[in-house]
């Protein structure tokens, strides 16, 4: 079974790098296209608590910056990796939720996605990570952030 | 991934979905069954049968004997199934325990950079999604984990 349409599902953090460098081998390997998902938390779920409705334009206007920024700062990790901006989807919401939405959208068959190894503090998978592999239909290939 | 996963671990269980994993994990590396290990997993008896007291009942019972038994008969069929996908027979080990203390530690015995598990869709409830074992086995991997979905 090969793979036909990879996702890779990266934040926009240097360890997108390694998530990147991965999906984009397997995807050579199995000569699919790759896929390549950020997602942007809205501004409500940075200041969980605080009454936004006043800051709603505010919070708009932050959040298409946001999305802009991303979409820069991902397609040009995403283009080094001969990646090119349509297949770079940024979205803003629940990470986990835009994760599975674009992989069932795009229907993907495999997400590639980059988690923490904290061995010995108790936190061993990145949350993220865990809700997408809790609800993924497609397979997942979690890639172990190093360092 | 030519270049990446040099040690790939396998692990199956002893039902007919391995297949699913095997034909995964095998499609990842065209270099071909020089990179793969497999293992499965038996849990012990004991886990099966709790609240009984475990050292009488083990005096009562050859149990030692009934797990080489079983070990044999699972690694004959483990060996059997992936031959068919090219992987040798001394490659397959069957351990007793704890399935994702033993593939932790067995990933680590032959410095494995990627660990390869099925795991079983949806069931409706969100804390069920993913196979027990396969959630376990992502917490604390010692490296990548490629979690293969059963289908069907």
């Amino acid at each position: 079974m090969k793979y036909k349409h990879i996702l890779a599902a990266v934040d926009v953090t240097e360890e997108a790098g390694q998530v990147l460098a991965i999906a984009r081998q397997v995807a050579d390997e199995h000569k699919a296209k790759l896929s390549v998902v950020t997602v942007v938390k809205p501004l409500t779920h940075v200041y969980g608590g605080l009454d936004m409705v006043s800051y709603t334009q505010i919070s708009v206007n932050f959040e298409e910056e946001a999305k802009a920024q991303a979409k820069i700062q991902t397609g040009a990790m995403a283009e080094e990796k001969g990646v090119g901006s349509d297949e770079v989807h940024v979205s803003v919401g629940a990470p986990v939720t835009q994760i599975i939405d674009t992989a069932e959208r795009l229907g993907a068959d495999l997400i590639v996605i980059g988690s923490h190894g904290k061995h010995g503090i108790g936190l061993l998978l990145g949350s993220t990570a865990n809700g997408v592999l809790h609800r993924a239909d497609c397979d997942v290939l979690t890639i172990r952030i190093k360092g | 991934m030519i270049g990446r996963y040099r040690r790939i671990l396998i692990a199956l269980d002893a039902s007919e979905e391995g297949d699913q994993v095997l034909e995964a994990a095998t499609a990842l590396d065209p270099r071909g069954a020089d990179s793969y290990y497999v293992t499965t997993v038996v849990p012990p008896m004991m886990g099966g049968i709790s609240g009984m007291d475990g050292a009488s009942f083990a005096a009562t019972w050859p149990l030692k004997d009934m797990e080489a038994e079983i070990s044999r008969e699972i690694t004959d069929s483990v060996r059997e199934r992936v031959a068919r996908f090219g992987i040798s027979p001394d490659r397959v080990t069957v351990l007793f325990g704890r399935p994702a203390t033993e593939i932790h530690a067995h990933a680590e015995a032959i410095e494995a950079d990627l660990i390869v598990i099925g795991s079983h869709g949806r069931h409706g409830l969100p804390q069920v999604m993913l196979g027990s074992t396969a959630n376990a086995v992502l917490h604390g991997a010692p490296c990548d984990v490629l979690t293969v979905r059963i289908r069907g």
